[in-house]
């Protein structure tokens, strides 16, 4: 049963008493929280994800509360706690939503390593997948997100998954924060994109979450075959161009943005050999979103 | 001279840059043509410097010959440095 299936105050419930297993992608996600509007707030934008039995099995157990501290009482904090510890400094309450996004980014960044993790936006159309993976600042989810909004399939703004010794993307789609003028830019690109509230003032700025498409949560389970690897560059005034990059400078580019490359050993230089092997690889600057869309489409077209 | 036989390889056709793996120190290497034929003539044989230098001349044509003889050996310590080579007594 989806989200979308059940009642928001059962879903507070199920998250008040620790029941809640969220699927996402490859992975089972158990969320306690004792936070005000959260089970709204996953309901708006996790609609779509399917809500699993409660067995005791979950990739990761987490827990959003507020700390029992004075601050309670003037400035109320929520804390991320993974099986029981805190990684992290508490946000404050309002912000639990973008601190379980980053949370579970941290969980799946730390615990993931069945996976090789590229540091990469991964979208699909017609059977060809283009990993674009790129360093913060540079664009790469608002990219991904235009490409999204105008019918490409999200497996993920953030995580390339691959399970080493294969060569397919496993999808991972989870809402795409955008930061800052993205917010605005996006919201105008694609008005019919379902956005959660704007987070003022977080370490990393204003911040919004896109809703991922219903049918890329739908097709979750669904494997991708990598076409091409396109490093982006948000560049103002550069127009779309895409230049050939030579494949073992890509190699090298790809297995340095990865998260856990280096802990993989044999096994992650292979994996990252052989999708470099199936893929074309470029550089890509672009600065208007249509262009770059129009050009990206051309590809696999 | 020798190349230890810890390493893994990655070329392209028709690229002159490939990559390595090293699977005692867990780092990866981006080489040049040279550097890479450098080693794959090492991984085949032990070779000193006058033997090394005369295959890389005829697979690179490198002139002129003093000026190659310089390169390599720049490129030995780097390789050396990075423990990608070893040196074998006789």
């Amino acid at each position: 049963m989806t989200l979308n299936g059940i009642p928001c105050s059962e879903l507070a419930s199920l998250l008040a008493s620790g029941e809640f297993v969220l699927r996402i992608g490859p992975f089972f996600v158990q969320l306690k929280a004792d936070i005000d509007d959260l089970a709204a707030l996953l309901q708006r934008l996790y609609g779509d994800c399917q809500l699993e039995a409660q067995t005791g099995l979950a990739d990761f157990h987490v827990q959003l509360s507020k700390p029992r501290n004075l601050r309670r009482f003037y400035r109320p904090q929520a804390r991320f706690l993974i099986d029981g510890h805190s990684p992290f400094a508490p946000f404050p309450v309002d912000h639990a939503f973008p601190l379980f996004e980053w949370g579970l980014n941290w969980c799946v960044a730390s615990y993931s390593h069945q996976f090789l993790m590229l540091h990469s936006a991964v979208v699909e159309k017609n059977g060809k997948a283009i990993l674009l993976p790129a360093w913060p600042g540079s664009g790469k989810s608002t990219l991904c997100a235009a490409l999204v909004f105008r019918g490409w399939r999200l497996l993920s703004d953030e995580f390339g998954l691959i399970r080493p010794g294969t060569n397919a993307m496993i999808p991972f789609p989870r809402c795409i924060p955008l930061k800052n003028e993205s917010i605005a830019i996006l919201s105008d690109f694609a008005p019919e994109a379902v956005i959660g509230p704007v987070f003022p003032k977080t370490r990393k700025g204003d911040v919004a979450h896109f809703k991922p498409p219903a049918e890329s949560v739908q097709r979750s389970t669904e494997l991708a075959a990598p076409g091409f690897v396109i490093f982006p560059r948000y560049t103002p005034g550069q127009q779309a161009i895409l230049r050939p990059l030579a494949k073992a400078r890509a190699f090298m580019k790809l297995a340095g943005n990865a998260f856990n490359y280096e802990l993989l050993g044999e096994s992650g230089f292979r994996t990252v050999a052989s999708l470099i092997r199936d893929c074309d690889t470029f550089l890509f600057h672009y600065d208007d979103l249509e262009k770059a869309v129009q050009t990206l489409d051309n590809l696999v077209e | 001279m020798a190349a230890p036989d810890a390493l893994c390889w990655q070329h392209w056709v028709e690229e002159e840059e490939s990559v390595l793996f090293d699977r005692r120190s867990g780092q990866t290497h981006l080489l040049t043509a040279m550097a890479t034929g450098c080693l794959l003539l090492l991984q085949d044989a032990e070779l000193d410097l006058d033997q090394l230098a005369e295959k890389l001349n005829v697979q690179f044509q490198t002139v002129p010959e003093q000026a190659a003889r310089e390169q390599i050996e720049q490129l030995l310590l780097a390789l050396n440095e990075l423990g990608l080579i070893t040196a074998v007594s006789v």
